[in-house]
């Protein structure tokens, strides 16, 4: 028995002059681990590999220390849910799991079982019998998550299952990936390009961009990691010309300047968390109407940024 | 949505491949092209055109037995005209398995629907006969099942008592209306697995066939071996070959083998080799 979910070795794909993976290593533990990447970075190709759909063309890579490629005995191991919206849109949603199911291999009796438990654990059991095109991307999500759960697999591999989701799906399914660890023990790998989402399900993340990991471990290093660089922050209103003294006198604030006829302000911050402690009261103190303020540099492309060189 | 934590139980079933899952794809490729208005319309005019009147006639035109002369040239039928081995019959054929095969892959292409299957414990042989498995169950019912029709109308009526002898003769039109059936598919699933588009894929396939033939037609005036380059002639000598009857001495028996291989083995291999291999699926 392996303690890896999942591990590559020196792991390379390219498509013709594309490369999907170049030379990556990873090792991820048991739990849940979450890999994020901006769109392209290698995510998906990850899962194509883990779940033997394509097969290498340098290095090696184990799930729960075996070789996907034709295993059937892994594979069968392995629950996919994979970021693909071309469901079945003429069939109903039971069909359609039904088929999943029947993939897999489960007989009548205990498929019907299965679709029954797995729809009513993802809240898909309400519209199962549905035609698929009248779903919403959120249904469309649970229902490959049902998918992914039917033949009760150790481990999931979740390619992007919150895309498309509205905000309460996204909260609900978020619950349930965590819970399909705490409570069922199923080891989970999820993907997603919104690092924030990614945070409210695990601690464990790995970065990767342009198909190799860049960074990996506890997302609050990752996070000490990106705020010693300085961030931009954007405060957007009205009479912020006083503020913009009042943070000049600050020792953290790098720079300031001005957009949109000084309704906008951009502050340069070296300690960011200083500056949102102390924001409150320079507005009271100022009278700044303020209609929105947000951080430039809170997006993943600014913290692959910052992992890759620096770059802004 | 409320999530149900309590309900949920581990399925403990068998998570290893199962054999005969490829049959769970043909059945659903069955289902879907049955639901299509495109194959019912062609099935109807097939029908009308090339089966009913055979099926209709046989009871009312009793003979001594069935024979493989009846079934292959409609010899003692109330028409007279070539059955199986009639021009209409190869036609519909081709068009009809242009049809089927036109999407049974570009669509997984262009769908990228192939995560579906792959991701699962399934063999690139297990799809592949599951696409053929559906495509044959769906040609069969123009391809075998109404000469099997004709067949068993012809023994319901027979006057003679040589029952043994058309029941022999009726398991050869089955085994000749399934090879109808497969003949063509390999190379109709191939064409289907280069684009992404329906329509170049099954205008591809039947254009295929319908220049095969001509080419033949051509050449066969320097050597008679090119007939074995046209389909309908192949299919021809096959139902031959399987109702007992030689080649022609003018065919080459070495030839004949190899353009069934042609047809068959080489495009089902080369798709293997592209699914498997070359990374379809990625």
């Amino acid at each position: 028995m392996t303690d890896f979910v999942l591990e590559a070795n020196n792991l390379s794909k390219w498509y013709g002059d594309v490369i999907g993976i170049n030379s990556l290593n990873l090792k991820i533990p048991e739990g849940i681990t979450g890999i994020v990447g901006p769109n392209g970075a290698g995510k998906s190709t990850i899962f194509k590999l883990a779940t033997g759909m394509i097969k290498p063309n340098k290095g090696e890579i184990k799930v729960l220390g075996e070789n996907p490629w034709l295993n059937d005995k892994i594979i069968g191991r392995i629950g996919f849910c994979p970021d693909y919206e071309n469901l079945a849109d003429y069939s109903t949603g039971s069909r359609f799991l039904h088929y999943i199911g029947s993939l897999h291999g489960l007989k009548k009796e205990e498929l019907d079982e299965s679709i029954a438990r797995t729809s009513r654990l993802v809240g898909a059991d309400d519209f199962l019998n549905r035609k698929i095109e009248t779903y919403s991307k959120g249904m469309r999500q649970r229902l490959k998550l049902a998918a992914t759960l039917l033949h009760d697999p150790d481990v999931l591999f979740l390619d992007e299952p919150l895309s498309g989701a509205d905000p309460q799906a996204r909260k609900d399914l978020i619950e349930l990936i965590k819970n399909l660890h705490i409570e069922r023990k199923h080891d989970v790998l999820v993907s997603s390009h919104v690092l924030s989402e990614i945070e409210r399900m695990t601690n464990d993340i790995v970065l990767i961009h342009k198909g190799r990991v860049i960074a990996s471990g506890d997302i609050s290093e990752i996070r000490s990691l990106i705020d010693e660089h300085p961030h931009r922050i954007v405060i957007e209103g009205g009479k912020i010309d006083d503020l913009a003294k009042y943070l000049l006198d600050l020792k953290y604030v790098v720079s300031l300047s001005f957009e949109d006829n000084k309704r906008r302000l951009i502050v340069e911050v070296e300690k960011a968390d200083n500056f949102f402690k102390d924001i409150p009261s320079l507005i009271n103190r100022t009278g700044a109407d303020i209609f929105e303020m947000y951080s430039k540099d809170d997006n993943l492309q600014a913290v692959f940024n910052y992992l890759v060189g620096g770059k802004r | 949505m409320g999530i149900e934590r309590i309900e949920y139980k581990t399925w403990k079933g068998k998570k290893t491949s199962f054999s005969k899952r490829f049959f769970v794809i043909g059945e659903k490729i069955f289902l879907n092209k049955i639901n299509s208005k495109a194959i019912w319309i062609l099935l109807v005019i097939g029908y009308i055109l090339v089966h009913v009147f055979t099926i209709a006639s046989a009871p009312f035109y009793p003979r001594e037995e069935l024979t493989k002369e009846l079934i292959l040239d409609g010899r003692g039928t109330l028409i007279g005209a070539p059955y199986l081995k009639g021009y209409f019959f190869y036609l519909f054929t081709i068009i009809l398995v242009s049809v089927v095969c036109s999407d049974i892959l570009s669509q997984d292409i262009k769908e990228n629907s192939f995560v579906l299957y792959f991701s699962r414990p399934l063999r690139t042989v297990d799809y592949i006969a599951g696409k053929l498995t559906g495509s044959i169950m769906i040609m069969s019912l123009f391809c075998a099942l109404p000469p099997i029709l004709v067949g068993s109308s012809v023994i319901a009526t027979q006057t003679g008592n040589n029952y043994m002898g058309s029941f022999g003769i009726l398991g050869l039109t089955t085994i000749a209306g399934v090879l109808t059936s497969f003949i063509f598919l390999p190379y109709a699933v191939l064409l289907s697995s280069f684009t992404k588009r329906k329509a170049y894929s099954g205008i591809g396939t039947f254009m295929t066939f319908f220049v095969l033939d001509i080419i033949s037609d051509i050449f066969t005036n320097f050597n008679t071996n090119w007939r074995l380059v046209s389909p309908v002639n192949l299919l021809h000598y096959s139902y031959d070959i399987i109702y007992g009857t030689e080649l022609p001495a003018e065919i080459n028996s070495t030839l004949y083998v190899i353009a069934v291989i042609m047809l068959t083995i080489l495009p089902l291999f080369t798709l293997f080799i592209r699914i498997h291999l070359k990374g379809v699926k990625g």
